[in-house]
């Protein structure tokens, strides 16, 4: 009887064996195909990927893009007196905003170097407009005046924190 | 098992078998030879699965490791799976805009048997096919759908929506041929430095030429030095020359000092690479050859005046002449048949610095004849002069220049002012970067110089002699013949250069050849352009001047604006002491240049 049971145990064995070695081969040729579809998926969305590069370049084309801002947007290139200091020059945002945010204002306008040029004659415009922003005390979004510069638009997401 | 042993010691007993338990078991001769045999049997069968086991398992080990290794390099590469490389790598600028490359373009054919069989009605799909490619003559397309025959092209290059469109139709019997084609999205704002391809896909111009084997071969993308913006708003202040001065043609190259890049190069009239005017001498018009020419490689020109620049940096270098040296302008010197004069004519003695300003030919002679013959070609062949410049364009392309076999006395004293030796703008800009960089000569590139990268160069004229240089290229522009190329805040400095055209032998008065040759910013310089109008004329505007001071040095001035933002040279304040003082000439100092 015992003999016959290991018999038994040995077939049972085998038998989970065969079936748990069948789903694992079905279940790898199920990944293979899907491996497959996605790389040829990969390729044609690589081939329309480089159709589209092209097609962009070719409708960036300096020239186009010069003749639509001629058309639509009279944008000007910017003036050398428009271009004095760097982004370097631009003061990072303090650590502890809430209390340097009065600050800043005085800060940019320290880096103005001509208040006299007329390119920059607006910034003193600046300095009340993000001082008026309380530090601390969050007002009604309907209040607040509308930042009138990067730093005065940090200064007011500072605030709000 | 155990207490079976005890019974019964003999391992090889059949299991049914149970030997009575008391009886002894007697061995008998019979008994004992089939034991040996069944022994011996039992012995070979195990030998046989062992080594049948052996075998799976070599076979397992081989497959595992030793083949599998070899494999899964296979395997690596099916899963790194991209599009298949092109015939030709793509060319792209500085910036990876994308300037030349492969499309696919399927050519569509019809298997008309196949399409007659499936029961299409040909009018049918004609109308069809015509409507999705409205190019195509619906007649010619209905013949070709009803023919029978089982292959015929009804279209060649096809693009992707087109391809798309006539696939959706579903026409059983209309096929795609893959197919590919080179496209050059830029059109003709890169036509020269790209150049063309044929339809079988081999470089005909351009660097698509020159570059042919390393387009073909490498599949990676081939980065230019080019910048396709700089290159539009040097192309576009050049076609606004000729436009304005009634011209022939212009051509305009810019330069980085400091590494040889060649960030843009234009020549006027261009074509589309895309549509390349033909080639074939027998249909070739002049027009489409003057297309084709790449003024800035393959032109040789006989520059005239910004030659001073190598004949002054040449006297100074030499340690003939020094800034205060003076010579005698008076009056025009005559040899053999040949008069040199002044064109801005001051008829005093004038200092070096002076001739360089009024570009005085008088001036510049004599300084050639006290620096002598040998010395002037050694310094030219040294700038890379006397020599087709070395670049990524195929040498069909690339001019040998032309100069004197024997350098005679009178040749000294034209090529002083550059008559007599005739070098393509790409000579000229390269040996001009040279004199302003601190003077080392980079040989010029196409190809973009990754950052840090040592770029190869050879002293040519002392670091002092280029200090000296920078401060005559201000002054001609501060107050010299190109104040019109002045931008505020980038410190231009250049020389102008206004030479009659050499036509059949003898200058032509009316045919000239305007050149600029300007660098910015000259406390620094970074970058060098240079720019020439071909036959300009003269206008109300110009006063009926068509000179380089009134042609091409403005439009240097608007080129340097508008692409300084874009190379990333900062504007200073160019009346700060610091900028002024190492560009100011003692000499001069509290002088006005005058002009008659």
């Amino acid at each position: 009887m015992r003999r016959f049971g290991s018999g038994l145990f040995w077939i049972a064995i085998a038998f989970v064996a065969g079936l748990a070695n069948y789903t694992v081969k079905q279940m790898v040729q199920g990944l293979d195909d899907e491996l497959n579809n996605v790389r040829k998926k990969t390729v044609a969305e690589q081939r329309q990927i480089h159709d589209l590069t092209a097609e962009w370049t070719y409708l960036n084309q300096p020239e186009l893009l010069a003749d639509l801002n001629r058309r639509y947007l009279g944008l000007i290139a910017m003036s050398p007196k428009q271009e004095r200091g760097t982004i370097a020059d631009i003061p990072m945002r303090p650590a502890t905003p809430t209390q340097d945010v009065p600050l800043q204002p005085q800060t940019i306008a320290a880096v103005v170097p001509e208040p006299a040029a007329p390119a920059i004659k607006q910034a003193p415009t600046i300095v009340p407009a993000s001082a008026a922003v309380p530090a601390a005390a969050p007002q009604p979004a309907a209040e607040r005046p509308k930042p009138a510069s990067i730093d005065a638009l940090f200064a007011q997401v500072a605030g709000d924190r | 098992m155990l207490s079976a042993q005890r019974l019964d010691d003999n391992p090889c007993r059949p299991r049914h078998f149970k030997p009575p338990p008391c009886a002894p078991v007697v061995a008998t001769g019979a008994a004992v030879e089939f034991l040996d045999t069944a022994r011996t049997r039992l012995l070979m069968a195990g030998v046989l699965f062992a080594l049948i086991f052996l075998v799976v398992a070599v076979r397992l080990v081989d497959v595992v490791e030793v083949a599998g290794v070899a494999a899964s390099g296979d395997a690596r590469a099916a899963h790194h799976l991209v599009v298949p490389p092109p015939v030709r790598a793509d060319i792209v600028d500085r910036n990876g805009t994308l300037l030349a490359t492969n499309l696919d373009s399927p050519a569509l054919y019809v298997d008309s048997k196949e399409m007659l069989q499936a029961g299409e009605s040909p009018d049918a799909a004609a109308k069809a096919i015509t409507t999705a490619l409205p190019d195509l003559s619906a007649s010619d397309i209905r013949s070709k759908l009803a023919s029978g025959k089982s292959f015929a092209y009804l279209t060649r290059s096809l693009t992707p929506r087109q391809e798309s469109a006539v696939n959706n139709l579903g026409i059983p019997g209309v096929e795609f041929q893959p197919g590919e084609k080179r496209r050059y999205p830029l059109g003709d704002l890169v036509s020269h430095v790209v150049g063309y391809c044929s339809v079988d896909n081999i470089g005909q111009a351009g660097l698509e030429r020159g570059l042919n084997p390393a387009i073909k071969n490498s599949g990676k993308p081939v980065m230019l030095a080019l910048d396709a913006r700089v290159q539009f708003v040097l192309k576009d202040e050049l076609q606004q020359v000729i436009a304005q001065f009634d011209a022939k043609g212009a051509a305009g190259i810019i330069m980085n000092v400091r590494t040889g890049e060649i960030v843009a190069m234009a020549s006027l009239p261009d074509f589309d690479p895309n549509h390349p005017p033909t080639t074939d001498p027998k249909r070739e018009t002049p027009e489409d050859k003057d297309r084709i020419f790449n003024k800035i490689t393959s032109g040789e020109y006989e520059l005239g005046s910004v030659f001073k620049i190598f004949n002054t940096a040449m006297a100074l270098d030499s340690g003939v002449s020094t800034m205060t040296s003076t010579y005698d302008a008076r009056n025009p010197i005559e040899i053999g048949r040949f008069t040199i004069e002044d064109y801005h004519g001051k008829h005093r003695i004038l200092s070096v610095p002076e001739i360089f300003a009024y570009s005085s030919n008088i001036g510049s002679a004599r300084m050639a004849v006290a620096a002598g013959a040998q010395r002037q070609r050694d310094f030219l062949s040294r700038l890379g002069l006397l020599e087709p410049v070395p670049i990524e364009f195929d040498k069909v392309e690339v001019a040998k220049p032309h100069f004197p076999a024997v350098w005679r006395q009178v040749n000294v004293m034209t090529i002083a002012f550059g008559h007599g030796i005739a070098v393509t703008p790409l000579h000229m800009i390269t040996a001009t970067a040279a004199m302003i960089n601190g003077g080392i000569l980079h040989p010029p590139t196409m190809l973009k110089v990754p950052t840090g990268a040592k770029v190869p160069g050879v002293r040519v004229i002392a670091e002092k002699t280029s200090d000296q240089i920078r401060k005559l290229f201000r002054l001609v522009v501060e107050s010299g013949t190109a104040k019109q190329a002045e931008a505020p805040g980038y410190v231009v400095g250049g020389k102008t250069g206004t030479a009659e055209k050499n036509v059949g032998g003898h200058y032509e008065e009316k045919k000239l050849l305007s050149s600029f040759i300007g660098a910015f910013p000259m406390n620094d310089p970074q970058y060098v352009i240079l720019t020439l109008v071909d036959e300009p004329h003269g206008n109300k505007e110009s006063h009926g001047y068509a000179t380089a001071g009134w042609t091409v040095a403005p439009a240097t001035s608007r080129i340097i604006q508008r692409i300084a933002p874009l190379l990333g040279v900062a504007p200073v304040d160019e009346n700060a002491p610091e900028i002024v003082k190492p560009l100011l000439i003692e000499s001069l100092a509290g002088k006005k240049l005058e002009y008659n």
